[in-house]
């Protein structure tokens, strides 16, 4: 996952920057809260993990903020020396998903991460398999269908589709898409994607009118939705694995 | 006499990141004791409360224990921040690291 990290005390930084970093994910950290909003403004996460005493902006009122600024629901871990029960509840209360209580445990931090991943995109125990309207995703075989023909998709076209329809109607920044698609140590930058997103619009038929939509949202990044006959946004499709 | 060590193992992942993690405690030591000083006492509760937190994560339980006292002292008038801070300095000087695999 793409995890942001809100923390001020830059050894706490640094130990849940390894651990998770060891674990398989991306991290970003960020040392102040309005540092972080006006990143998370224009940029995606697939979680966050946010202190709640930090020097400019508490944690409970970046949450507020997220809540409500953010459209999609990126979920929240919380984690603070606080272990009051009181200030559990608050925080809960406020709209974070879990909470840690500091000292971190490696592994108890470690799950409740993977927890929370799989409550915000649960993974299907059968091989899986995307269906969207006139698209067919078999991921395990990396094949795409559209009204059951194949499209000649290149590797990163395909993944690019792939992370596109998982997550339709949600805005994805282009640092999330570079990271998820190409690699957190890819040296590409940016028009990489746009050069692929293209392509991919062009090759899918993401056209308004074959009632799918992939815009650019000016300063950051892609929505993909699909759209009435009319052309107005619909959603987020129902998705079959 | 010389004081007894402490020594503490700390998982070998975390090698790399223990000479700022010392460095930020010792500094941390030095900004206690200015906060004493002036009667500082919500910087030294913030400081305090840092240090149980992050301690216990590197495996130095003692900074945590110490973080605590620190933070609560300071939310009750203060009067042992500066000796909590000393001790912290001492165990700082005393502690020794074995690197777990």
């Amino acid at each position: 996952m793409r995890i942001a990290i809100v923390e001020d005390d830059v050894s706490q930084a640094d130990l849940v920057r390894i651990w998770l970093v060891g674990a398989g994910h991306t991290c970003h950290t960020f040392a102040r809260g309005r540092e972080f909003m006006r990143v998370m403004a224009r940029d995606s996460f697939d979680l966050l993990v946010l202190d709640w005493e930090l020097p400019d902006v508490n944690g409970d009122a970046i949450l507020a903020w997220v809540r409500a600024n953010v459209r999609e629901p990126v979920p929240v871990l919380f984690t603070t020396a606080r272990d009051a029960e009181a200030d559990i509840v608050q925080a809960l209360k406020a709209g974070a998903d879990d909470y840690l209580v500091k000292p971190l445990r490696k592994q108890e931090l470690l799950a409740r991460v993977e927890a929370l991943g799989r409550r915000a995109r649960p993974k299907p125990r059968v091989a899986e398999r995307l269906k969207l309207a006139e698209f067919d995703v078999d991921v395990d075989r990396r094949v795409v269908t559209r009204h059951g023909a194949e499209v000649d998709l290149t590797q990163k076209d395909f993944d690019l589709a792939v992370f596109l329809f998982r997550n339709v109607g949600n805005l994805v920044s282009r640092g999330h898409i570079l990271e998820s698609v190409w690699g957190r140590t890819s040296d590409l930058n940016t028009r990489t994607v746009d050069t692929h997103v293209s392509r991919l619009r062009s090759k899918l038929g993401l056209v308004p009118e074959n009632g799918w939509k992939l815009s650019a949202v000016y300063q950051h990044g892609y929505r993909l939705e699909q759209v009435t006959p009319e052309a107005k946004p619909n959603g987020a499709p129902s998705q079959t694995a | 006499m010389e004081s007894a060590r402490r020594t503490v193992a700390v998982a070998g992942e975390l090698r790399d990141l223990i000479p700022r993690f010392l460095a930020n405690r010792r500094l941390e030591v030095a900004q206690l004791g200015a906060a004493a000083a002036r009667g500082d006492f919500e910087a030294a509760r913030r400081i305090g409360h840092t240090l149980k937190g992050v301690g216990g994560g590197y495996g130095f339980d003692e900074i945590t224990r110490l973080g605590a006292a620190i933070e609560s002292s300071a939310r009750n008038g203060g009067g042992e921040v500066a000796a909590l801070a000393r001790e912290l300095a001492d165990y700082l000087d005393r502690v020794e690291i074995t690197f777990t695999p």
